[in-house]
């Protein structure tokens, strides 16, 4: 669907995408995720064609976007990070003036703009002006927007910031929905548990370059293979510590006062086991806690800073 | 077909607009009332000075009786009053009280004219027609110094003495035509401030990149958003037209469609005029103000508030003078000869400025 081949983009002296490479398989949902300032937002206004490249090639379906503009333009559908809408057009309007942009008439135009409104939840509220909406409802209209011309491919730039986590979950979803009937999507974030809840495979930028690219479990698999388990226990004179090391994936087990510490394959699910092991031996389970890698301490391992703290 | 996409959506977003509606058309109107009825005393062109009493004495023995006779009676047409000097009155006594407006000696030596310089302007009314009548007889005039000359008859005595001349129209603008005229002008030009956020106000809505990133070029753009921007504000203009016309009674002149037409190259101007602004300065606030400002200058020195007189050589750069002139010359001297010549420097120096845009668009990634 999308080919990234050593894309440059300067602005000045500041080299904001430093010869980066990727692509994106159809039907993915493909996620970026960075700091702000790392070259997300570049990256995607050179694929949409807002920016040039200084250097580098970017496909779309095989077709070079510098020299098929048109084309490109018209696979893309683009929900920005701001809310990019007209305050005196009615949400319809609004809808309507966009798909017409890509070549969309008459009765095509109107289905079109009723499944988009639909699909956002809008139809009640098509004769209503944005001013009047919650910001929910507005970036809902956004996402509306982007995709009444069935792109094949959205751009998502960041589009649950500053709303309420009510409306975050009807975004995700619609998100997942769209995925569903066939769109790719690329969606760029630096909210953590967004990406890693809906993305097929992850990029993690940093500095105009992509320093770690996969599923999340092959991101989590780049900096170790071991999660750590801690179980707080009572009755720990009863534990028997070898049938807990002789569980398959368990690496180390260690005890200290009322607290067992396991250190386990993180490709091994070995939890139910683990808590079977306990109850068999007489244990009682106080609390239990799975400190398996995640996005954060892969970003945090490969940045070397935290993804909030940047 | 985007362009036309682009212009009707400017159309409905900007007349859905509570500002402009009020700015455009309210404003305009308003302050057209207010001067119009306010300052009404300002533009009375004629002077009411009542009827002229002159005394005359006759010392040419008769010879000139019946051509005085003549100039008296056509006088009378003029509400100027020749009557013989009482022989118990002094024609300069007279005067001086204040019981006639002016004493002529006819004589050998001349005319003599003795007038008060309390009324002088029915001193100058009595001047003027004795000097017709003197012109007619060739007689050497004096006045009030009283000059020996000699003088000789050979006109006919049924000659008009006062003839009116005039190489200006006989219609003047009342104050609310002038102040239609103006306040029309002044807010066509106001069309730089909402043409200083065309392009500039889809970045700050940040749907610029909605739309670049849509199959549409950025001349499309362009053009569909000058396009739209040129038709709200001209609407605006022939509102105001007609509302001047139609409620206030203001007079426009036979050439109405010349009018618009004239008005309309002012509206490309004003438009051209903000958006190249918009990329001269560096922000936007930085743009509205030079606008804002520039446009005040304009108004004030094109006689937006109070008519100029003075030629003085800044006057003439301001584009509501040109416009004025040319107007008031269409509607009140039927001159039509200006109309041209103002449309094409507005169309010229619009050029100027959209293409001071069209580059700095061109440069630009975005809009």
């Amino acid at each position: 669907m999308l080919e990234i081949k050593q894309v440059t983009k300067k602005f000045g002296d500041f080299i904001a995408v430093d010869h980066m490479s990727l692509s994106v398989v159809e039907g993915e949902i493909f996620g970026f995720l960075g700091a702000n300032g790392a070259g997300k937002s570049t990256t995607i206004h050179m694929i949409a064609g807002l920016l040039r490249p200084n250097a580098g090639e970017i496909k779309i379906l095989g077709k070079d976007i510098t020299r098929h503009r048109q084309f490109a333009k018209r696979q893309i559908g683009i929900v920005p990070q701001e809310i990019a809408i007209y305050e005196n057009l009615t949400a319809y309007e609004n809808v309507e003036f966009f798909a017409g942009l890509y070549g969309l008439r008459g009765a095509e135009l109107r289905q079109r703009v009723e499944e988009a409104l639909e699909f956002v939840g809008l139809s009640d509220k098509r004769k209503r002006y944005p001013k009047h909406f919650s910001g929910g409802m507005k970036r809902r209209l956004n996402i509306a927007c982007a995709i009444a011309h069935r792109p094949k491919l959205i751009i998502m730039d960041e589009p649950t910031v500053g709303i309420d986590p009510q409306s975050r979950n009807d975004i995700l979803a619609s998100v997942k929905k769209l995925n569903d009937m066939g769109c790719t999507i690329i969606y760029t974030s630096h909210y953590m548990e967004e990406v890693e809840e809906i993305c097929t495979r992850i990029a993690i930028i940093d500095h105009g370059k992509i320093i770690a690219e996969g599923t999340k479990e092959q991101l989590e698999a780049m900096i170790t293979d071991t999660k750590d388990i801690w179980i707080e226990i009572r009755g720990m004179d009863q534990l028997n510590k070898q049938h807990l090391q002789d569980i398959p994936g368990v690496k180390a087990v260690q005890c200290e006062e009322n607290m067992i510490k396991i250190s386990s394959d993180i490709n091994v699910n070995n939890l139910n086991q683990i808590v079977q092991c306990l109850i068999n031996d007489g244990v009682e389970i106080r609390s239990l806690e799975d400190q398996s890698p995640n996005l954060e301490t892969v970003f945090l391992t490969l940045t070397g800073r935290n993804l909030r703290d940047s | 077909m985007n362009i036309v996409r682009i212009a009707v959506k400017e159309i409905k977003s900007d007349f859905r607009d509570a500002r402009t509606l009020f700015f455009m058309l309210l404003f305009p109107i308003v302050l057209m009332f207010i001067l119009g009825t306010a300052l009404s005393h300002a533009f009375q062109w004629t002077i009411s000075i009542g009827d002229v009493r002159v005394f005359y004495k006759d010392q040419t023995a008769g010879q000139l009786s019946a051509s005085i006779h003549a100039m008296a009676q056509a006088a009378k047409k003029a509400h100027i009053d020749f009557q013989k000097a009482p022989d118990d009155m002094s024609g300069k006594q007279a005067v001086q009280e204040g019981k006639a407006d002016g004493y002529v000696e006819i004589g050998p030596h001349g005319v003599e004219l003795y007038t008060n310089e309390r009324n002088q302007i029915k001193g100058s009314v009595v001047e003027g027609a004795m000097a017709a009548f003197v012109g007619q007889y060739r007689l050497t005039m004096a006045v009030s110094q009283g000059q020996p000359g000699s003088f000789q008859t050979d006109r006919s005595p049924h000659e008009e003495y006062i003839q009116e001349r005039s190489l200006r129209s006989k219609r003047k603008p009342r104050a609310m035509d002038y102040y239609a005229v103006a306040m029309t002008t002044m807010i066509a030009l106001y069309s730089a401030l909402p043409g200083s956020f065309l392009l500039r106000g889809e970045r700050t809505r940040k749907t610029a990149d909605r739309l670049l990133a849509a199959p549409v070029r950025k001349s499309e753009i362009f053009i569909g958003k000058l396009a739209g921007n040129i038709v709200v504000n001209f609407l605006c203009v022939a509102v105001v037209i007609l509302f001047s016309k139609l409620v206030f009674h203001a007079y426009w002149g036979r050439h109405f469609s010349l009018v618009y037409l004239l008005l309309l190259t002012e509206v490309v101007l004003a438009i051209s005029f903000g958006l190249g602004i918009s990329y001269l300065a560096r922000t936007e606030g930085a743009a509205r103000t030079m606008a804002m400002v520039l446009i005040q200058l304009a108004s004030i020195f094109g006689g937006a508030y109070f008519p100029i007189d003075e030629a003085k050589w800044f006057v003439h750069l301001s584009p509501l003078s040109w416009m004025n002139e040319t107007i008031f010359k269409m509607v009140y001297a039927n001159d039509v000869s200006s109309v041209v010549p103002t449309m094409l420097l507005n169309v010229g120096l619009a050029a100027v400025f959209l293409l001071i845009a069209v580059a700095s668009v061109a440069r630009r990634e975005g809009l």
